[in-house]
């Protein structure tokens, strides 16, 4: 396991990492006064193996040294060693006093390390965008902490917060640079990066001043990468400028920022020059004055006279405007006053008038340069790091306060009970409104003939688009009747594209189907709740019934609908009953289902329980079908169950088939549009497309476009315009409208219910259980098979003592595999891609942990417990706790208090045994059973741990079942009410030594199951 | 040999660091205060001495100027091995014109600002000459000009560099030629009576940092506000601001060419603030990158080569 970190030293950014060490190499290491080798160094060949693809360089471009960093360090019993950033790098089978080190100095250490170039710097932080960089390696806090100043100098470069200067280095050379320039506020966003940035980032006295030189470097370095191509090649190849100045805008844009003239006194000048231009915008936050510049609307008795009143604000006091001897109180703030004042007059000619008006040192403004004030130099004269203070109703009125009311008219008379159908042409009558009023013909051309875009309406002032006024007489006059088909009305209504016109629609109102089902979507108006298909075994809960009617309510539509229930609440059996109902409609094309390899079996399990009368396929596998097999095999079928990974692979078999509906199941798989399997995904054609997913997608704009975009392409608009209406606002954080817009839009085709929900809790139990199927890898099914049949053979041998004993073997070897190859074999390493339990729960707690919750897993077998804490810490880098018979008591409670106050979800892996009695962990909500002791009252016992008094949230118990194995059968034995007597729970596992062996082959037997989990080579 | 030709051959010393011309003369000619300064220099018939005085200008024969109230004082270095002493006096304001040039500057403040940012008003010219002072040179009961160089003529061609040099200096900076009058930018701000004392500005007091948590880092390092969108139609809101570098001798235009590096800039910039992933390649080397795997301790690592 590795942990990359970043070390600010000197102005370079060097990368170091640290790996996980056996407690016994720690215990050797020799006291020795001289600096030694840290001994979780990771040396540099392997560093730059780690390095070279994230940075996109080669091994050779990458300059390896070595470092000596002041790292925490114990001393126990007169020896040195440091400290790891997280403990359990230090691999240790017992607890000992390494894990909890008395004292902490600060001792240097060497490290191997790779100094990074400005080039790789900004490819590390572009690159950093999850912890896990690849199975075993993260990325630490550090780089994060460092990731931010990055991210300020991204905004910083956004809103042009930076400007061209000319630094002197120590040895006379003068270099080109882009500088930042902050504002007040985005000084106080550096002081709380800095805040942030942890010891070990950045090395050296003054952290303050390293970060903002780092920070500088940064910005530095992205402008000039995004400028660098400009440079015109003649100027770049010949080198020959005719004045400092070319030489130096060579430099701004040049791979090197040595700006190449001869003469220094130039260089100075130029140096003077653009430190006195500067001045003015970095005197503000030095000083923390700022110009504040007050637009005072016309009092009523003179609708005339608008005023730009100028003052000034310092340390949050604001005061008036210096004139007169005021001057003199303060001499260097009034110089820099004026030189801001100045400079405004400079974007704003009319600030040239500035006299005393009474109290006030003002500007007068006719109403045409009021109103260039409020529409655009206001904005710029903000950007530049004035204060603007507007009236209140130019906050949020101004812009378009023209909007339209339509009613919606059949198209023609005759076509009045027509087909329900989304292609069926209606006519919009419009009607024009001004701020929520409907306005009449004679007062738009009485606003028009104003000629002033500030109008005083209905006693008061507002300011309208003269374009937009032109427009709304237009419809007025000639275009007040359109035509549209259903779909873009329906667009048109939840506002998701511009309308044609450039108003905004405020009301469309209708008559008929069209209305119901506008309201329908809009949620005003409740959908027809369905009963229960007819062939659905099962009872549906009150809210997977209303699920199901909403998937067939979109469905009838033709509209594509995402089911993003929590975990737990049902979204497969949700699907199900909608599939039947489907197919009760008479629907002979088959249902495609995508999912992860890992669920494909439990997805044939839930059909084959909920509903026996669908026909299912997977396709899967080495000895799965292609080309014309599979197109009949697949018609046969109502549905065909796939995994992403073959979605792409087989795309050309699939393609060719006619889906009635494509279904994809852990629909994060598709968020990013570049994979192949995204791209698959959106190409196959399907009368309608259905996504599940319980991970919550609605934080991130990002993944609602490619979301929205395979369920209902052209809903949200090109990826260029969703980029600049709602992505950009939104995601800088500013915009609250868009946002609102964007959920607007989208909240008609996403479904989500969480557990805590009033009308959801109301219908769940306090305590649900899932039996979560899970597929055999090959590894799995190989060993499988071999214990099994050396038991067949071995059985028929055997009686009495030792045929029970030989039975109760078997069974333990089974569930070991089933469990892990690894757990069977009794290795500790290699543990990806080689269970199918393991991997289940690996994707289901990343979507616990993303919402904050925290889970128990429980397990027979202590050695699985560690395995399954070493992957778990490989994949998540967290120390999970791990609870077993061998632990004592003190670090139990250490692990329970540690894992019950953790800040950040976690964890806790429980050997059934050692966890069964006086714990309270009720801090987790998920229960996970990752093998079964089939002994109802344990396994209960184990759930309370999490289920106590006190518990407010609901809890999951997840149940892992291997399909086709002994588990499925003894499951489905236990679950058959006959053999439930109170004996056999009593005495778990012992009733199966008495069944016959005929029975027992059976029952051990690996049934003959299509699913085969692929390797990662496949 | 006559004395004539023997002049025409003898060069001036060369000067090492002197203050050269910048071939501003198209430059100065775009504010009306420069004209004024040219048509100015045309009034003193100077014939060649002018074009001379422009090479001189140009060589850097002048190696000190200073400008004081009513005085220019230059050392200009000619064909001699000891430099010329050029002096120039101006008239200035008396101490009750001062006084009233100033309240009116005082009770106008956009005259200062617009001084300050490098521009001219032209009233200033007016309130100058109210208060009982030429505001440009005058020959006549203005200006007295002195070298001591052994040339008749005044101006000789050692003053005309030094007028140049003037004129270039005035178009920079046309607070200069108030300076000339008398009123200097501290006279501005601190009453013509005062001392120059500097009144420390207030500075933030940045606090103490709060203590690390840990050496290796909090929970929660990630932040989510970086700023807020501005809607100001250009992405360089700084250089308009700003305005173009005084005296911008480069070839492309100053203001249009930082916009369009700006622009390109911003787009880079909005990927860097949304934590887009960032790829900095050049396109070539994506393609080759396109799908990179590596191999560490038998396991296959892949890493997304798919970031645009």
């Amino acid at each position: 396991m590795f942990f990359l970190h970043t070390c600010w030293d000197e102005n370079a950014l060097y990368v170091w990492a640290e790996q996980g060490v056996e407690e016994d190499i720690l215990l050797q290491i020799q006291e020795c006064d001289n600096v030694s080798f840290s001994p979780f160094n990771v040396d540099t060949q392997q560093l730059k193996v780690l390095l070279t693809s994230m940075l996109w360089a080669a091994p050779k471009e990458l300059n390896a040294v070595q470092l000596t960093l002041k790292l925490p360090t114990a001393v126990i019993k007169g020896r040195k060693f440091p400290i790891p950033s997280h403990t359990f790098l230090i691999k240790s089978t017992t607890r000992t006093e390494l894990n909890h080190p008395v004292a902490k100095i600060l001792s240097p250490w060497h490290v191997d390390a790779v100094k990074l170039n400005n080039r790789q710097m900004i490819a590390l932080f572009g690159a950093c965008q999850k912890r896990r960089v690849a199975p075993g390696v993260f990325f630490d806090k550090d780089i994060y902490s460092l990731k931010n100043l990055y991210r300020l100098a991204g905004s910083l470069i956004a809103r042009g917060r930076f400007l061209p200067s000319v630094r002197r280095a120590s040895t006379g050379e003068h270099y080109a640079l882009w500088q930042p320039i902050l504002t007040l506020r985005d000084g106080e966003r550096l002081d709380q990066i800095i805040a942030k940035i942890p010891g070990v980032a950045i090395s050296g006295e003054n952290l303050a001043e390293s970060a903002e030189e780092l920070l500088n470097i940064i910005t530095d370095y992205i402008v000039r990468v995004s400028v660098m191509t400009t440079l015109s090649r003649a100027q770049a190849c010949k080198g020959k400028f005719y004045s400092v100045h070319d030489a130096w805008l060579a430099a701004l844009r040049g791979e090197s920022s040595l700006i190449r003239w001869d003469s220094q006194s130039e260089l100075d000048e130029l140096k003077n020059v653009l430190h006195t231009w500067r001045r003015p915008v970095e005197f503000s936050r030095e000083s923390n004055i700022t110009l504040v510049l007050k637009l005072h609307e016309p009092p009523l008795h003179d609708q005339k006279k608008w005023l730009l009143e100028v003052k000034f604000k310092q340390d949050q006091r604001e005061s008036e405007f210096p004139v007169g001897a005021r001057i003199f109180t303060h001499p260097e703030i009034s110089e820099y006053l004026l030189l801001s004042l100045g400079q405004a007059a400079l974007l704003f000619s009319p600030l040239e008038r500035i006299k005393r008006h009474k109290e006030r040192t003002a500007a007068a403004l006719t109403h045409q340069e009021a109103r260039t004030f409020i529409n655009g130099t206001a904005a710029l004269l903000r950007a530049c790091g004035y204060e603007v203070e507007l009236p209140a109703w130019c906050a949020d009125k101004v812009i378009q306060p023209f909007a339209l009311d339509a009613e919606i008219q059949p198209h023609a008379a005759s076509e009045v009970n027509g087909e329900m159908d989304l292609e069926r042409r209606f006519d919009l009558k419009w009607k024009v409104t001004l701020e929520g009023e409907s306005i009449t013909p004679e007062e738009l051309e009485q606003l028009l003939a104003e000629q002033s875009s500030l109008v005083y309406f209905r006693g008061r002032w507002i300011e309208i688009d003269t374009a937009q006024l032109q427009e709304a007489l237009r419809i007025w006059k000639r275009k007040r009747k359109e035509s549209h088909t259903a779909r873009e009305i329906m667009c048109l209504a939840l506002g998701g594209i511009q309308n044609p016109h450039g108003l905004d629609i405020r009301a469309l109102t209708g008559h008929g189907w069209i209305d119901t089902f506008l309201k329908t979507l809009k949620g005003e108006q409740k959908f027809e709740n369905l009963p229960q298909p007819k062939h659905f075994h099962g009872v549906l809960r009150p809210y997977q019934a209303r699920g199901f009617s909403w998937l067939v309510f979109l469905k009838n539509w033709g509209l594509g609908a995402c089911l993003a229930d929590d975990m737990g609440l049902g979204k497969t059996i949700q699907t199900i009953a909608f599939i039947l109902h489907e197919r009760s409609k008479g629907s002979r094309k088959p249902i495609l289902i995508v999912g992860p390899t890992s669920i494909l079996g439990n997805w044939a399990h839930e059909i084959a329980k909920f509903a026996p009368s669908l026909t299912c396929m997977t396709h899967h596998g080495l000895s799965r079908l292609h080309g014309e097999k599979l197109k009949r095999q697949a018609d046969q079928h109502d549905v065909v169950i796939t995994s992403y990974t073959l979605l792409h692979k087989d795309y050309k078999d699939l393609k060719q088939i006619k889906w009635s509906g494509l279904i994809v199941d852990e629909a994060q798989n598709i968020k990013n549009a570049l994979t192949l399997q995204a791209q698959a995904a959106r190409a196959i054609t399907a009368d309608y497309r259905i996504a599940l997913t319980g991970t919550p997608m609605e934080n991130n704009v990002g993944d609602i476009w490619s979301l929205m975009d395979f369920l209902n392409p052209g809903l949200l608009g090109t990826r260029k315009y969703f980029w600049d209406s709602f992505f950009k606002p939104i995601q800088s954080g500013a915009d609250l409208k868009s946002k609102n817009r964007l959920r607007q839009i989208t909240s008609p085709f996403i479904l989500r219910r969480v557990k805590t929900d009033q009308d959801i809790i109301r219908d769940l139990p306090d305590k649900i259980e899932n039996k979560i199927y899970c597929s055999l890898s090959l590894e799995q099914q190989e060993l499988y098979q071999d214990v099994t049949e050396s038991f067949s053979r071995e059985i028929e041998e055997k009686s009495g003592i030792g045929r029970r004993g030989a039975i109760l073997a078997v069974l333990t070897h089974l569930k070991q595999i089933c469990n892990h190859p690894a757990n069977y074999l009794g290795e500790r390493e290699d543990l990806e891609n080689r269970s199918g339990k393991l991997e289940r729960l690996v994707e289901m707690l990343e979507e616990i942990f993303l919402k904050g919750e925290s889970a128990l897993i429980f397990t027979q077998y202590a050695t699985m417990g560690a395995l399954i804490k070493e992957h778990l810490c490989q994949t998540f880098a967290v120390d999970m706790p791990f609870l077993y018979g061998g632990t004592s008591r003190k670090n139990r409670d250490l692990m329970i208090s540690g894992f019950q106050n953790s800040p950040e979800p976690n964890a806790f892996i429980l050997s059934l045994k050692a966890g069964g009695t006086g714990l309270n962990l009720t801090r987790a909500n998920h229960v996970f059973h990752y093998d079964r002791w089939w002994n109802p009252a344990v396994e209960n016992q184990a759930t309370d741990r999490a289920f106590r008094i006190g518990q407010k949230k609901n809890v999951m118990v997840h149940k892992f079942i291997c399909v086709g194995t002994l588990e499925e059968k003894i499951d489905a034995l236990m679950s058959r009410k006959s053999l439930l007597t109170d004996e056999m729970i009593s005495s778990n596992e012992q009733f199966l030594t008495e069944l016959s062996n005929q029975k027992l082959r059976q029952l051990l037997q690996l049934s003959n199951t299509p699913l085969q989990q692929e390797t990662i080579d496949e | 040999m006559s004395k004539r030709k023997i002049y025409q051959l003898r060069n001036p010393l060369a000067v090492r660091g002197g203050i050269r011309a910048q071939h501003t003369s198209t430059g100065q000619l775009r504010v009306w205060w420069s004209r004024r300064w040219v048509d100015m220099m045309e009034q003193f018939r100077l014939g060649a001495r002018l074009g001379r005085g422009r090479n001189y200008a140009e060589a850097g024969q002048v190696s000190d100027l200073m400008i004081e109230a009513g005085l220019v004082n230059a050392t200009v270095q000619g064909v001699q091995k000891e430099p010329y002493r050029s002096r120039i006096s101006f008239k200035t304001l008396t101490q009750e014109g001062k006084a009233n040039v100033l309240g009116t500057l005082r009770d106008n403040p956009v005259l200062i600002a617009r001084l300050l940012v490098g521009d001219l008003p032209l009233k200033i010219e007016s309130i100058i000459l109210k208060a009982g002072c030429p505001f440009f040179p005058e020959r006549e009961h203005d200006l007295k000009s002195r070298c001591n160089c052994p040339d008749w003529a005044n101006p000789c061609k050692h003053l005309a560099a030094v007028y140049y040099l003037l004129g270039e200096e005035i178009a920079k900076n046309p607070m200069l030629l108030l300076k000339i009058r008398g009123i200097t930018r501290d006279d501005i701000f601190h009453g013509s009576g005062q001392s120059e004392q500097k009144i420390s500005i207030p500075c933030i007091k940045r606090e103490p940092l709060p203590s690390q948590a840990s050496f290796y880092g909090q929970a929660q390092t990630e932040m989510t506000d970086f700023g807020e969108e501005e809607h100001t139609g250009t992405s360089a809101p700084l250089v308009h601001r700003l305005g173009s570098l005084p005296f911008w001798r480069g070839q492309e235009r100053f203001i249009d060419t930082l916009e369009s590096l700006y622009d390109r800039a911003a787009l880079r910039g909005w990927k860097v603030w949304v934590d887009e992933p960032l790829d900095i390649r050049r396109e070539e080397e994506k393609t080759l990158i396109k799908g990179a795997s590596l191999s560490l301790r038998h396991k296959r690592m892949t890493i997304d080569a798919t970031m645009l």
